[in-house]
Order: structure tokens, then sequence, then C-alpha cells
């Protein structure tokens, strides 16, 4: 009975010098049973399935190598914003690490809730230079400083029925109608060709058979809570710049103008109920065989090639973003939406600041993060270099693998950032009403874009013109070191 | 002497729970909404009737109400009507009164967001089973919530499959609460089932019809939000949105506390002004 009171003594001994110690070496001190934070258990606050399961296959991983105890703590998609955000006004320290959206980086980071990771990053590195430079500059650091690394890095692709854009028969319809060939679109204006071109009705043809269904060009998500994103996809390219830099609304310029005009023409091309629209509409439309393509996130590249959950198989190509051609120079100017994506921090109310690190650097590492990302079932996006250039390190394997992470590539080149000042939440809220608006054609374009700016002054007003002027001034400064809006 | 103050000591808590709990929290409110507050990072400013002039300006706050009092009249007129018959069905004697009972009592018994758990697989375009039921009879396909005129039906629809119920019981217990002696001497007088109820039953059960509505109209201008905001949050655009969604939006999604206060008064006020009218209307006491 004597031993494993010693032993159990010892232990504790143990736990109180490597804890109340601080290591200067790199390396955490290593606790008795070799894991250096054994007996933290920390709260992270995540978004329930499928956001949460990468994090969940990572649980004895995290736990045998760092010893913590992760109690995951699910949020609803809808609601993780308000429900983060009251924890930390209120106080109630429910949550150790948040993983939320980066674009509310300004209401939590700006207003003071989460850590700065400086200290943490500077005493034990990671691959921090790895991280693509939009998700590293735009979402995970603020004022100068990091404060949150990426868990999931979320941009759009192109995909598109390799078989019917390779069918003889309507390539030559193609050209003959449209006087080019048929091929994934290479500006916003061949998306709606192409769209247009596939939209046939039962009893039409496509790739030599009868349809006996409606096939459609395209599906988009114009879903309230997403409409905004489709519409950046398109704003990337035709404008680019939310505000000026004294916070004057630049979203009813002539280009973001043309760039909603553009999505109401598509919108006919699309399959039923668009406005309704969730992502998983989108992707079963692909998934399923309705449509000739679509644009959105890159989880449904590794779905495409799942028998469990497609129908197209081997047929789905990729390709990045369409772009907007200047007339003068014939040069292509593309910006794909970095929308979503989510970023892991820890909160000021951490008592365990330095275990809670090591957790999201362990999660963002490039060994994890690449088991994370290339899952069949986890739901995470590439945002290192690493996931781009070792196509023989990923855990699901299909036909086309190089040719997604080279159209991944592409497009990460141009990612466009969401708003990411405080009030993104209402800002980008305000700019999908009113996208749907125009979308139901019960307005124009421009009354729709007008009626952004108008609210959006009264947003700035509410929250005080220099402190969004600030913030905003920090985000298009990052903007303009990566080249997505012209440096004046 | 005694026994008053005992009297007062045992009610004491009870009045001090509900002046904590229900009073302070109105008047903290009636407070706030005088004030502009923008959570996180700002400290409330006094305004006055700042936030209560915007709410004249407020063209969504105006549309909210005409499709609040829309969505409220139409849902409680429609169950009043199915509930009205089928308790008047019921009430002339049915086999196995009970178990129907307990099944029209389901839909009531369900949370609002499993309601909408529900509604929205069926709802779906492309798997949804009504489009499916219209498919087999050669009609095409419906987009349910995804066009500005049929989102806030849908919606309207649910609240009448999950309420009527409630109300046929309400208005079941009314007709079974009749005296028989009028409507026996009425019959024997030679009077038609029409005359009977029009005459004698509708004037005896106009309390409890007053209760019902009173109470289903309640409930649906100010409680029907989680089905809403699970199936359409408002959309598309604005179209389906009612008053309860708009000022979540301001106050718990966008942390506009002052102006969300402010709102939250005003539908108080309208709510008030509706029983008032409804008491006058209906003369319930």
């Amino acid at each position: 009975m004597r031993w494993p009171t010693q032993s159990l003594l010892l232990s504790s001994l143990a736990a109180v010098i490597s804890l109340s110690s601080c290591s200067r070496t790199g390396q955490p001190e290593v606790h008795v049973d070799g894991r250096p934070y054994s007996g933290v258990t920390l709260n992270v606050g995540i978004e329930a399935a499928p956001v949460d399961i990468a994090l969940r296959n990572r649980l004895p991983r995290i736990r045998e190598e760092l010893g913590v105890e992760i109690q995951i703590v699910p949020l609803e998609y809808g609601t993780l914003f308000e429900k983060i955000l009251t924890d930390f006004i209120t106080g109630t320290g429910s949550f150790d690490i948040v993983v939320y959206f980066p674009r509310y980086n300004g209401d939590y980071i700006g207003a003071g809730f989460l850590r700065s990771l400086d200290e943490y990053v500077q005493e034990y590195p990671l691959d921090y230079l790895d991280i693509l430079p939009a998700f590293r500059k735009l979402y995970s650091e603020w004022d100068g400083r990091i404060y949150a690394l990426p868990y999931d890095g979320d941009y759009f692709l192109l995909y598109y029925r390799k078989d019917l854009f390779g069918h003889p028969e309507e390539r030559s319809d193609f050209k003959q109608r449209y006087g080019y060939d048929l091929g994934p679109p290479d500006t916003w204006d061949e998306w709606l060709d192409i769209a247009e071109f596939f939209t046939r009705k039962p009893g039409e043809t496509l790739a030599g058979e009868v349809l006996t269904d409606n096939f459609y060009g395209i599906s988009e998500y114009w879903g309230r809570a997403r409409a905004y994103a489709w519409f950046l996809n398109r704003f990337g390219s035709y404008s680019g710049l939310f505000f000026d830099e004294n916070m004057e609304p630049r979203i009813n310029s002539p280009g973001a103008v043309a760039a909603l005009e553009h999505c109401v023409q598509s919108f006919r091309y699309n399959t039923p109920g668009p406005l309704g629209h969730t992502w998983w509409n989108v992707r079963e439309d692909l998934l399923f065989g309705k449509v000739a393509m679509i644009f959105g996130w890159p989880d449904v590249g590794k779905a495409a090639h799942e028998p469990t959950q497609s129908k197209v198989v081997g047929k789905v190509g990729f390709a990045p973003s369409p772009g907007v051609r200047d007339p003068d120079t014939g040069a292509i100017r593309r910006a794909t939406a970095l929308v979503s994506g989510r970023v892991m921090a820890v909160s000021q109310s951490c008592q365990n600041p330095e275990a809670a690190y090591q957790v999201i650097r362990l999660m963002s590492s490039q060994d994890v993060s690449m088991t994370n990302i290339s899952e069949a079932n986890s739901h995470c996006d590439p945002f290192r270099l690493h996931h781009l250039d070792h196509p023989e390190l990923w855990k699901v394997r299909f036909d086309g693998l190089e040719e997604y992470l080279s159209a991944s590539r592409a497009a990460l080149d141009v990612g466009f950032p969401e708003l990411t000042i405080p009030g993104a939440e209402e800002y980008h809220d305000v700019l999908s009403r009113h996208v749907q608006e125009a979308l139901q054609r019960s307005i124009s374009p421009q009354q729709a874009l007008d009626g952004v700016a108008t609210e959006w002054r009264a947003i700035t007003r509410r929250r005080g013109l220099e402190a969004q002027r600030r913030a905003w001034k920090s985000q298009l400064s990052a903007m303009q070191q990566l080249n997505l809006v012209p440096s004046d | 002497m005694r026994d008053r103050t005992l009297a007062r000591l045992l009610i004491l808590p009870c009045a001090l729970a509900i002046l904590i709990l229900g009073i302070f929290p109105l008047i903290y409110a009636l407070h706030l909404s005088f004030h502009s507050w923008q959570l996180p990072s700002l400290e409330p400013q006094f305004v006055g009737l700042e936030n209560y002039a915007n709410i004249l300006q407020d063209k969504r706050f105006y549309w909210a109400i005409v499709r609040s009092c829309f969505f409220v009249v139409t849902t409680v007129g429609i169950q009043f009507l199915l509930g009205f018959t089928g308790a008047f069905v019921l009430s002339r004697g049915v086999r196995g009164l009970r178990l129907i009972g307990s099944l029209l009592l389901a839909p009531v018994m369900i949370a609002p967001v499993a309601v909408g758990a529900i509604w929205l697989p069926l709802f779906d375009i492309n798997f949804g089973l009504l489009n499916y039921c219209l498919g087999l009879i050669g009609l095409g396909k419906v987009e349910w919530l995804a066009t500005p005129t049929n989102a806030l039906p849908c919606l309207m629809l649910i609240d009448i499959w999950q309420w009527t119920p409630f109300m046929l019981l309400i208005l079941l217990a009314g007709f079974q609460s009749i005296p028989r002696e009028p409507l026996e001497a009425a019959r024997i007088g030679g009077a038609s089932e029409w005359r009977i109820l029009r005459s004698i039953s509708l004037p005896m059960l106009t309390p409890v019809i007053g209760i019902a509505l009173l109470l289903r109209g309640i409930d649906s201008f100010g409680k029907f939000f989680d089905t809403a905001y699970l199936l359409t949050r408002g959309g598309p655009g604005t179209s389906s949105e009612t008053l309860n969604l708009y000022i979540y939006e301001v106050g718990f999604k966008f942390f506009r506390l002052g102006y969300g206060a402010a709102l939250s008064f005003t539908m108080l006020l309208l709510a008030l002004v509706g029983i008032a009218v409804f008491f006058k209307v209906f003369r319930v006491e």
C-alpha cells in the first residue's frame, strides 16, 4: 500500500515543480509522465460537426503529446458569433480556446478578448511563414501581432464537369454558338456563356443523351447567411475596395454594381430555389449531377471523388476562379473570396494560456494540419504551402489531386478577404440582405448597393468613425501588401 | 395584527422574486431604451428619445409590424376556424375521444426548434416530401422557403399545424362545459342545429373563444421565433422577418442594446394596444 502513496506524492511534487517553472529553451518542461501539461483541462468552443471532427480526431494525440484534456463545447454555426461574444462580454469564461471565423477578429481581438500569441510564438516557434500569406497577414494577425492560428483555410474553386466540357458534340455546339472553345471559364463573361449553354430542359440532349429532368448551368449559395460570399467572388475582381481610406463606402462603386449585375444575370441559370440554398444544396447539385459547374469551397473536391457521396466520380475538374479582363491590356484580374475559414485563438480568461497555445500550435503544425485537411471526413481545407506542395502526404487519394492542388494554389494567390473590422458580421449581413433583394429583382443592383452604402455609413457612425477607420486602414494596408487592391 | 404581519412576511419572498426577476429587468430595459449602447467596446450614452425617434423612421420596423400582424391575424384566424369546426364535430360524441385528444396534443408538445427540424427537410426543394408528393401528381417543384412570396406562408403553415390542436382542445372543453338543458330545450322547441349553435352555443362560448384567441394571439405575436429562425432567419431578404426576429437581430446578434430595448418596448406597447382593443371587442372580463 505504501508504493502507490509514495508514487502519488512524487507525481504531485513533480507536477508542482514542472508547472511552476518556465522553460526558456523552446521546449516546455516535461512532466513526470512525459507530458508537459498533464492535469490541464481546456474548454474549446468550436462549431459542431462536421467542423469539429478534425479536433475530435486529434484528441488522443493532444493527450499523448501534451497531456491536455480537451472538453469540446459544440456551437451552432448560425449563433457562434453571439454565443462566444456574450461569453466574453459577461466574463463567464466558458472557453479557453475558441475556433471561429476570422471575420470576427475585429470584435474579438479588437475588443481585447483574445491573447496575443507573440511571446509564445517566440518561445515555442512554429512554421509560421509556411502559412499562406493571406491567412497569415489577413486572418491571424491584428495590428502587427499574432493572435490566432488557422484551423481551416477556406477558399473557392471552380468545379466543372470534365465529361461534359470534353464532349465533342458539346464542344462543337459551343464553339458554333459563342465563337470560342469550351473550357473552364477564364472570365465571368465566359461563366455566363457556359451557364447559359448548359441550362437545358427535359427532352433536350446533353452529351448525346436525352434529358428526362432539367439540367442547369450552375448552382450558387444565395441564402441569407452567405449571399455576400458569392457576391464577393465577383466583387474582388470587378472592384475590390469595401471602403476608401476615409471609411466612405465604395461598395456601390461602378465596379461593385457591375459585380452585382453579373450575379443577377447568373441567377437565371441556377438550380431552383437559390435564395434558400445552403452550401449543402450547392454540393448536392454538383455531386448528384444536376449542374455543369459550381464555384465553391474546397471540401467538395474531396467529396466529388468519393463514391458514397458522389454520382460524378472521375468527372469533376478543378480550376481557379474566373476574373475580369482588362479591355486595354487583356490581362485577367482574378480574386477568390476567402470566406469562412476558421482560426484558433486563446481567450483572455484562459488560466493556462501556454498549454492552450501548445494545443493550437499542435493543431496548426505542418504534420497535424496535413492530416486534418487531407482526411476524407474532416471538412478542413489547406492553409499551408506544405499542404499544397506535398500531394504524396494526403490521406485522401483521388485522380486529379495534383490538378486540385494546382488550382488551389492559383486561387490562394489571389485570395480576397472578408471584412475583419469590428462589426464585420453586421456589415456582411446588410450586404447579404441587399444582394438577395437585387437577385429577387425587387430593386436594381445600383439601388441595392446604394442601400448597403447607407446602412454601412450608419454602422460606422454608431461604432465610432475613428475606431472603424483605424481598423479598416490596417486591413487595407495588409490587402495592399498582398496586391489584392491597388496601392495608391 | 400579528396575522397580517405574518402574512406580509410570507408574501415577501415571492414579491421580492417577482420584483427582481420580472420588474427590475423591465425597468432596466426601459432605462436602456434611452441610451445608445453598442457592445462590446462602448459605454452606454444617454440619448433621450433618439432611439424612439429612429424607430419612427425605420422602414424595416414598419414592415416587420405589417408581417407580424398579418402572421397573427391569418394564423390565429385559420386556427380558430379549423379548431372550432373540429371541436364542434368532436363535441357531438365521437368514439375514442381521449385517444384523439392525446394525438392532437402531440404537435403542441414539440419544442419549436424540433418543429423547425421536422419541417426543414419536408420543404427541401430536391429531396423534400412535399415536392415528392407534388411530383407524384405531375406538378413541378415548389421553392417553398426560397422565394419572398412563399417563405412567410410556409412559416404560417407550420404555426397552423402546430397550434390548431391547442385551439381545438380549448374550444372542445368549452363545448363540453355548456349545460345540456338549454340545448335540449331548444331541440324540443324545434330549433335547427345551426340555430342552436348561433344563438345558444356561440354566446355561451364567447369567453372561452376570447381566451383562446387572446392566448394564441399573444403567443403568435411575441413568441413565434425559434422555428422561423431555423427555417428562414427572416429571409429571403427580409420577406419573412417578423418583429421578434428583427429585435433579436438588433439586440442579440449585433448587440445594439439601446435600440433593441426601444424596439422591445414599442412591441410591448403595440401588444398592449392590441390586447386592449381585443378586450373591448370581445368584452372579456
